[in-house]
């Protein structure tokens, strides 16, 4: 196991600097000079003096290897350089704007959370009710939904609605102040944004613990609780809901990775300062040190959430007192298998070891346990 | 994929240029005080020096904060002979066949630091905006060529030197970018001022939220007395006229400088009555196409014809005046202007006649005479909406009716100004 | 939308690019079903030409970015070692990657056109594919007629063309689907950006872009008719998704649960069908049949189930397009 963890953490670093090479090369392949493209902002001729010395300042003429080392190195220094657009250090340029995006994404799954488990959860239990038929409708519409259009609409309504109500319209603030200083202003601002990233998320998420609980609910041992006699609400509590939750986590932490891609989209629509604009911005000016940040700042949330969901999944599914609770053995590879199935299997030592993990092809369970993604087939004997 | 014909440009001379500023005008009578909350149409700019930025970004932000030697008269803002001093005591007289200006400047006027602005620091600021020194950059060293040099006689007094005699030296002058800078902090670190402020102006600075607010205070020891008469002022940036003419809607920003379409303007006067006053003026902004008469087919004058020729600027510049900042047909100079041509004058160039249908069969003949029938390009364009964009999906319209198939293809400013410059060697 | 795609000259009352300025922000009428833009221009013929646009992007990318991951997808998994190991760690990389900001770097380097934008949105697709076939393949694999085909002598390309490709394209299919949903919602976030499509073209996200927001309190049809032509679409597309999975897994009829796997979409009739045993058939025979495989993977009905699951797609397609 201790290897399989260490085996782990190190894939990280050939994924860290793999997406490190890619962006540099990206960035250089984008056609255009950044001095001239600053030197030239009103379309005048520029003095080709003026771009030699902008680039020996900015480090462009030295050799691509050399940029290259010099970013990785400042990179595991945590110095990201200065913007080449602005002249300001990157950290400051990306520290300005991380607390809203943060705010919002922080938000975001909060107000998924809220309503995706409780609807999932009784989605699953009212399974074919009509409650079951709107929650699904109304998260398969989730997903479909662009969130841009969300928030045209969403600000379009609050301000008509508002104008309807108190005779004057009404739309959030629109510069942005921490929460300390003005909390009700604070919120009043995120609120919406964090409703039309939340909806795609709480859908997604709603889906997850749907199907987790219905899986769940067809265990062995809960069937065996029933069948004791417990009471359907201990059962709910204790047993089901523990074990289903596990995937919705995972599906929450990797969906949290994945915003940053929402919200370049949503700041736009909100005119929100954040992070992803800054990301729209960067890489229109073709400031290679701010891009090169900002994307290396995502893989590095992206791999870290990764890792952690997978030594979660792992230490869940090695956990022994999992096999206490009345579940069989089968249910230890269930965990894992619930853990992976939305994330397409894993790097292959771990799909490997996985095999390793499963008890041997007895279908014990008395049916082939194969589905879509899911990342521990087991060969069949 | 680079498409092989490329091609070509914003910027030619077809048509236009509007204007109409929506914005609750001053009263008669000033009223004291307030802080006032303004919408700026663009993203933030890299950097605050005037000297180097040519964005209106850099000017709504910053000027506030900076004095200029001469400028338009604020009163009669879109005059385009009409200057007056701000920091000189005099317009002056040329001497020496109109090659010698001499500016006599105000005593008494105080940097934001505290310390004393003479001549030194304006003659300073302007060597810098003409003829930069070296391994720095001036956006507007091309506009005075005709300057051999600017020196400071004594403390009060600068001399501008000229090549040559011309009536286009005080209008440049007047460019609202050239700002005062102390001549001490220059010296030291002449890209000082793209980060930090520190003016003479009716403002002072009281703090920049990267890439979303800008705020000044009220200058007590300005030097036109008793201005400004705001306390204080918060510049929000926002690119998207959408949120610009909410906020407004909704009182969260009270004007924006650069004007809005009629469109946004009569949404606004509908939803707030007399709660919104509304100024309109004519704008100094031309839209000019330009191809990159290098390349092929564009190196053939017929095609360059034809394209203006395409154009229904007559017809085109109204209804396009109703949702885009788009107004009056005009020549290169900017129209009102003694120079400009007049109506019956345009109407007799290429692209200007006023029956477009021959000016279209014209257009085909051409095309056709030049092989260059259904001929494929690509438009670069700015990447903004007003008026560029508004105006490139017009373009490309009525250039299909004369078969030709345009594309867009749209650069954001920086890169593409950069494309343009370097358009000749790709 | 498929009909609407091929047909949109035919449909499309007026040509989509043209500006007409006596008709400029008019209310849906008779003249015009969805009224017009700022520019005059007909909304509902820019809606049908976009479907067009839509579908283009939508149905390249998955193809596109689907084959390709299942390639790399199945390769990987057969040849496992090295070619494994690196061929994982770059899809690792491209995983990473947000899927918008790649798009962002793609149209930043060759421009935006309606090519490129597919370019962009396909390459973050493929990984994702990869992933999912390769794990599928990996089971595949292991099973012992792939040792047997390996024993009878059979070529690479013939094991992995008739013996494993076939038994991954369910999950295959799924994701197929799944892609050409979330590739509309790309392009028009892109498009929405102003980084995707160019004007004058159609398309949805363009559409909702600069002129939809100015004018959304005065003439709010722009704003929602090519949000509900996306919405509908990608939702036509989850849902055929949905009806296709189920129609494709083994697990949704097992004896014991009746359906469990996630994000299953069932019908309530077709639930109580799968307690019964007439409707059960051998999964595979009726699909890719590959009979020569001992794969025996599971049973579903088919049927009526598998034929409303197809009738989904259209069906909410033409909503889209009526709409």
């Amino acid at each position: 196991m201790y290897r399989y963890i260490v085996n782990r953490v190190l894939l990280v670093i050939p994924t860290l600097v793999g997406a490190a090479a890619l962006v540099f090369v990206l960035m250089r392949l984008i056609p255009g000079d950044i001095c001239v493209v600053r030197l030239s902002s009103g379309g005048g001729s520029v003095d080709p003096r003026a771009v030699a010395l902008c680039h020996a300042e900015l480090g462009l003429d030295r050799a691509l290897v050399l940029q290259f080392l010099d970013f990785v190195w400042g990179f595991f220094r945590l110095d990201f350089g200065i913007s080449m657009w602005s002249g300001k250090p990157v950290a400051e340029e990306i520290a300005a704007r991380l607390p809203i995006s943060l705010e919002i994404a922080v938000m975001a799954t909060v107000v998924a959370i809220v309503i995706s488990v409780p609807l999932g959860i009784i989605s699953a239990l009212k399974q074919n009710s009509w409650i079951d038929h709107v929650v699904r409708t109304t998260a398969i519409a989730g997903i479909a939904t662009p969130s841009f259009w969300l928030g045209i609409v969403s600000i379009l309504a609050v301000l008509d609605i508002s104008h309807a109500i108190f005779g004057a319209p009404w739309m959030p603030p629109i510069d942005y102040v921490p929460f300390w200083q003005d909390p009700l202003r604070n919120l009043s601002m995120v609120i919406l944004p964090a409703l039309t990233v939340g909806y795609r998320y709480a859908a997604v998420t709603m889906r997850m613990t749907r199907s987790a609980m219905l899986e769940v609910l067809r265990e062995d041992y809960i069937r065996t609780a029933r069948a004791k006699g417990l009471v359907e609400r201990l059962i709910i509590n204790r047993r089901a809901l523990k074990n289903a939750l596990l995937p919705v986590v995972t599906l929450i932490g990797i969906e949290f990775a994945f915003l940053i891609g929402g919200l370049v989209v949503t700041e736009q629509v909100f005119n929100l300062n954040g992070v992803g604009r800054l990301f729209v911005l960067a890489v229109q000016n073709q400031d290679y040190t701010l891009t090169q940040a900002l994307v290396m700042l995502t893989v590095a949330v992206f791999v870290f959430v990764n890792l952690v969901v997978d030594l979660l999944c792992m230490a869940r599914s090695a956990d022994p007192l999992r096999l206490k609770s009345g579940s069989s053995y089968h249910g230890r590879s269930r965990a894992l298998r619930s853990c992976r199935r939305h994330r397409g299997g894993g790097p292959a030592p771990v799909a490997r070891r996985h095999h390793r993990l499963l008890p041997p092809p007895a279908a014990r369970d008395g049916r082939p346990s194969v589905g879509a993604g899911d990342g521990s087939r087991r060969p069949r004997g | 994929m680079i498409r092989k014909l490329g091609l070509a440009a914003a910027g030619l001379g077809a048509a236009l240029c509007i204007a109409n500023v929506a914005a609750p005008a001053a009263a008669d009578t000033p009223k004291r005080g307030g802080i006032l909350t303004f919408m700026i149409p663009a993203d933030a700019p890299p950097s605050f020096d005037g000297h180097r930025e040519t964005t209106y970004a850099t000017v709504h932000a910053a000027a506030p904060f900076y004095s200029v030697l001469i400028r338009v008269n604020p009163d009669n803002p879109s005059s385009t002979i009409d200057f007056v001093c701000d920091l000189c005591t005099e317009m002056p007289t040329p001497t020496d066949g109109g090659k010698t200006y001499t500016f006599k400047i105000r005593e008494g006027v105080k940097f934001h630091d505290g310390s004393p602005l003479t001549a030194a620091d304006v003659a300073v600021s302007w060597q810098e905006i003409v003829h930069p020194r070296e391994g720095e950059s001036s956006a507007r060293e091309s506009y005075f060529i005709m300057v051999d040099k600017v020196e400071a006689r004594d403390a009060t007094t600068v001399v501008f030197r000229l090549k040559f005699a011309t009536n286009a030296f005080l209008p440049s002058l007047a460019d609202p970018f050239a700002w005062i800078y102390k001549k001490e902090i220059l010296d030291k670190d002449p890209r000082w001022f793209e980060k930090n402020i520190m003016g003479s102006g009716p403002f002072k600075f009281a703090g920049y939220e990267i890439g979303q607010s800008i705020k000044g205070v009220r200058n007590p020891d300005y030097y036109h007395q008793g201005q400004p008469y705001l306390d204080g002022f918060i510049g929000i940036f926002a690119a998207k006229q959408a949120v610009r003419v909410d906020a407004i809607r909704a009182d969260r920003a009270a004007m924006e400088f650069r004007g809005l379409p009629p469109s946004a303007r009569d949404e606004l006067v509908r939803e707030l009555g007399d709660k919104i006053t509304v100024q309109t003026s004519d704008w100094n902004c031309g839209n000019l196409v330009t191809p990159n008469h290098k390349r092929k087919p564009f190196d053939d004058v017929r095609v360059r014809r034809a394209l203006a020729l395409a154009i229904d600027s007559w017809h085109g510049a109204p209804a396009l005046a109703k949702i885009a900042t788009v107004h009056t047909v005009a020549g290169i100079v900017f129209p009102g202007s003694p120079l400009a041509a007049t109506k019956e004058e345009l109407q007799t160039l290429a692209g200007f006649w006023p029956d477009i249908g021959k000016s279209r069969e014209e257009a085909k003949r051409l095309l056709k005479e030049a092989g260059a029938e259904g001929l494929k390009f690509e438009l670069m364009n700015r990447n903004v909406d007003q008026p560029y964009k508004y105006v490139a999906t017009w373009l490309i319209d009525e250039w299909s009716k004369v078969g030709l198939e345009v594309t867009q293809r749209v650069l954001p400013t920086g890169p593409f100004f950069e494309r343009c410059v370097t358009a000749h060697s790709m | 939308m498929a009909v609407a795609d091929l047909a949109a000259d035919w449909i499309a009352p007026y040509n989509p690019t043209s500006n007409d300025f006596a008709a400029m922000t008019e209310p849906p009428s008779w003249a015009h079903l969805m009224g017009t833009d700022q520019f005059g221009r007909d909304l509902f013929s820019r809606i049908v030409f976009g479907a067009r646009t839509a579908l283009i992007v939508g149905f390249s990318c998955a193809i596109v970015g689907g084959v390709a991951g299942l390639v790399l997808g199945v390769a990987s998994a057969y040849f496992g070692g090295r070619l494994d190991l690196v061929l994982q760690r770059v899809m690792d990389v491209v995983m990473a990657f947000p899927l918008i900001i790649m798009a962002l770097a793609v149209i930043a380097i060759f421009g935006s056109g309606v090519y490129n934008v597919i370019v962009a949105i396909t390459i973050p697709l493929i990984p994702r594919c990869a992933r999912v076939v390769r794990s599928s393949a990996l089971a595949i694999r292991e099973v012992p007629y792939i040792d047997a085909a390996r024993a009878c002598g059979f070529g690479h390309a013939r094991i992995i063309l008739r013996h494993m490709v076939p038994n991954v394209l369910a999950p295959f299919l799924i994701m197929l689907t799944a892609f050409v949903g979330q590739a509309i919602l790309a392009e028009a976030s892109l498009s929405y950006l102003g980084l995707g499509v160019q004007e004058p073209t159609a398309a949805w996200g363009l559409m909702l872009q600069g002129g939809a927001e100015e004018y959304a309190s005065t003439a709010p049809w722009i704003a929602v008719f090519p949000g509900l032509a996306i919405a509908l679409t990608v939702f036509g597309f989850s849902l055929f998704g949905d009806a296709l999975r189920d129609a494709l897994d083994p697990k949704l009829c097992d004896r014991r649960s009746g359906g469990n796997l996630p994000k299953s979409r069932r019908h309530r009739w077709q639930s109580r069908r799968c307690g019964s045993s007439v409707n059960r058939r051998p999964r595979l025979s009726l699909f890719w049949s590959n009979r020569r495989s001992l794969v025996y993977q599971g049973e579903t009905t088919i049927g009526i189930s598998r034929i409303s699951a197809f009738m989904t797609l259209p069906l909410s397609v033409m909503v889209a397009n009526i709409v």
